[in-house]
């Protein structure tokens, strides 16, 4: 049972109301709601809930949680999956007693410590009968309110909305060179010291990540699954990469760290890399703390907020992931496996119609920023009467290009626009275990990871 | 401010007299140095008294002098509700669009209009309000958002109306009431309020407060207007006792 506390304040002082509403900080998890005036519904007052959580209210038609079923899932999905420590309710007294009675079940759902203000000598009898049970405490001055905080345990704050992770290194250096056996020394060659030294701490930073990931874990095979766990650390590694050479960098540094360990890593071709392919480090939008906050400012509706994440994350547009199940994202919110079937061009005859090609999947690294929000969507979905864990991860709201543009303008979020995954580069990633690529190679690869510049003529 | 710009120094005087001027009374100049303090520290204020001692005159004055762009003021005439203000503050402000038909997007539009810069809000005839109106201004000036002053003027039982309401009793930062002129400040300000009574003998002045005037400006006003008509008629050049008996005869019994 969360703590229940009343505040009586016969004189609707203003101190009270103000000095509450100061505190008022979702970021920490003090979070005020003060009710609209003249709206005293279920409804009217979960929508106040979701505003004073800092989320959109101007489009609560369009993402549909005008209802108070949908409203209050909404509001639950947010504060147990946010970390509210306490909820404040302002003119409590003025609210009915089914206000009340599904406040407490709030608090007690998310373990949110609530106070309820009443501007009045007393609590009203029909809201003292809700608190029956409840173990509430009554207090009597803003003073007693502000003491007890001290002994509350802070919940920690998000992580500071400008603390992002966005890129703001200057580009490195166009190089295509393809072969890891002499890749830093030729790089040395044709770019210059300055050149060189910027793109070789890039692919040098990759490599040991690679090293430090492959000594960490099993040793990945040729099976899919383990591509896919390659295609994940891959996708971690540049998911916050400034730009398309940077990216490129990391994956040839990644190359020299599985070659190191004795695996063959195969990326795409360098140009391309850099002008082509799609997916993570290269065309999605790097979702931050900063994008987050946007998104949780612009969207109300857990899944709608989820499912613009999940776009940036991937880079494709909404149509491409309506039909995602939830078995594709990680149970720790962490990785998004996405499979699909390439269209097959070739004429067929009419009885294969039916014949799929293989599928193919695409891993996305999901960042730590992203997860909340996907989590959010759990809880919302998981409390539907009509849940189904095999259902689609998207399946509790419309999800079609224009309704999660629409949600995403509101967040001055632009979307990409790559209509499908058929252009990602993790899904050309192979990785093979090869001792050996012969005396000749292995002696030049060592040679080139040791390669030290002389000075510059 | 739209709501202010519509309004100009001539609007303020009752019937719209002509010539007639902005007088200094000691309420006007005691009322000017409360709006200052008030605007400082975006307050509230409460001024109030009785129909026609020149509340509004006097707080559109001051504002004018005060806070000439940063003025919204918003009249109710009959009894409103919260979906009236909203209205009524969503054309003031100026705001484009449609409005919302949700409160909470309401509001929440309001706020954001309100948070944009500083305003003083002007609800003329408060005593109309009810507990539920007066709750939404108080929503609007609780908020932290928002950067406003407000300005309740009222006639009638306003004092009463807004005193038993406690979320304003500790709100309010000023309470002003205006009261009728004595005779002493009739005989001191009426000849510099309008042109006509500038050479009037101070008796007449006397004699006209006591059967019609009775210390209030509206009246007043009144009064001047059909003088002006009658100075005009019978060509004179400034009001006797057969003038005025003529301009008491238009009043009515009572003179008022």
């Amino acid at each position: 049972m969360a703590e229940v506390r009343v505040l009586l304040d016969p004189g609707d002082d203003m101190q009270v109301s103000v000095g509450l509403l100061e505190r008022h900080d979702p970021a920490r998890g003090q979070v005020v709601v003060h009710p609209t005036p003249g709206a005293r519904s279920l409804q009217a007052f979960a929508h106040d809930v979701l505003d004073a959580l800092g989320r959109a209210v101007n489009r609560l038609d369009a993402e549909q949680l005008a209802g108070p079923a949908a409203a209050w899932r909404a509001v639950t999905a947010w504060m147990v999956t946010g970390q509210t420590g306490e909820l404040v309710v302002l003119r409590a007294d003025r609210l009915t007693a089914s206000v009340w009675a599904r406040v407490l079940e709030l608090g007690r759902e998310a373990g949110t410590r609530l106070l309820l203000v009443c501007h009045a000598p007393k609590i009203p009898a029909q809201l003292a009968a809700v608190l029956a049970g409840t173990g509430h405490q009554v207090l009597t001055g803003l003073p007693q309110v502000l003491d007890s905080r001290s002994a509350y345990p802070h919940p920690r704050p998000w992580p500071d909305p400008a603390a992002g992770a966005e890129g703001d290194a200057e580009d490195l250096p166009r190089f295509l060179y393809p072969h890891i056996r002499n890749y830093r020394s030729t790089a040395w060659d044709q770019l210059g010291p300055a050149g060189f030294a910027r793109t070789d701490a890039v692919y040098r930073h990759a490599r040991e990540a690679a090293c430090r990931w492959l000594s960490a874990r099993p040793a990945p095979g040729s099976a899919s699954a383990s591509d896919q766990s390659v295609q994940l650390f891959l996708a971690w590694l540049v998911h916050d990469s400034p730009s398309r050479t940077h990216t490129l960098a990391r994956l040839r540094g990644a190359q020299a760290g599985f070659r190191l360990h004795g695996f063959k890593l195969d990326i795409p071709p360098s140009q391309r890399v850099l002008d082509v392919l799609s997916g993570p480090g290269l065309d999605a939008p790097l979702v931050t703390a900063r994008t987050a906050g946007r998104i949780r400012a612009g969207a109300a509706h857990p899944v709608i907020a989820a499912g613009i994440a999940t776009v940036l994350v991937t880079g494709v547009e909404p149509m491409a992931l309506a039909s995602m199940p939830w078995e594709a994202l990680s149970p720790q919110n962490d990785a998004l496996r996405l499979t699909w079937h390439p269209p097959n061009r070739r004429l067929i005859r009419a009885s294969q119609v039916t014949a799929r090609t293989p599928a193919t999947t695409a891993v996305f690294y999901v960042p730590a920023a992203a997860r909340p929000l996907l989590q959010a969507a759990r809880h919302f979905s998981r409390s539907s009467p009509g849940h189904r864990p095999a259902g689609r991860l998207f399946a509790e709201t419309p999800f079609s290009n224009e309704q999660i543009a629409a949600a995403a303008a509101n967040c001055k979020i632009l979307l990409p626009s790559q209509r499908s995954l058929r252009g990602m580069w993790q899904t050309r990633v192979t990785c093979t275990r090869a001792d050996s690529f012969g005396t000749r190679f292995d002696a030049s690869f060592a040679d080139d990871q040791s390669f030290g510049p002389a000075p510059w003529p | 401010m739209s709501a202010w710009a519509g309004i100009d120094e001539r609007d303020d005087h009752y019937l719209g007299l002509a010539g007639a001027n902005v007088v200094a009374t000691e309420a006007l100049l005691v009322l000017r140095d409360n709006l200052a303090d008030v605007l400082a520290a975006k307050a509230m204020m409460c001024v109030h008294g009785d129909a026609g001692l020149g509340k509004t005159l006097s707080v559109n004055a001051s504002l004018r002098a005060l806070a000439p762009a940063d003025v919204c003021r918003v009249q109710f005439r009959a009894r409103p509700t919260p979906r009236d203000i909203r209205h009524v503050l969503f054309d003031a402000l100026g705001i484009s669009g449609t409005p919302p038909g949700r409160p909470i997007e309401f509001d929440a539009l309001l706020k954001d209009a309100l948070s944009e810069r500083f305003r003083v809000l002007v609800c003329d005839e408060a005593q109309w309000l009810s507990r539920e109106c007066f709750e939404l201004w108080r929503h609007l000036w609780d908020d932290r958002r928002t950067d406003i002053a407000i300005v309740f003027v009222g006639g009638g039982d306003c004092y009463r109306v807004l005193r038993r309401e406690p979320m304003l009793s500790s709100r309010v930062y000023v309470w002003q009431e205006f009261r009728r002129l004595d005779r002493e400040q009739v005989l001191a300000v009426i000849p510099a309020y309008h042109p006509v009574w500038a050479d009037a003998d101070p008796a007449d002045i006397a004699y006209a407060d006591v059967r019609a005037g009775h210390g209030n400006f509206r009246a007043w006003a009144k009064i001047t207007a059909h003088v002006v008509t009658a100075l005009a008629r019978l060509d004179r050049g400034r009001p006797d006792r057969e003038i005025l008996q003529w301009v008491f005869s238009r009043l009515g019994g009572s003179g008022g």
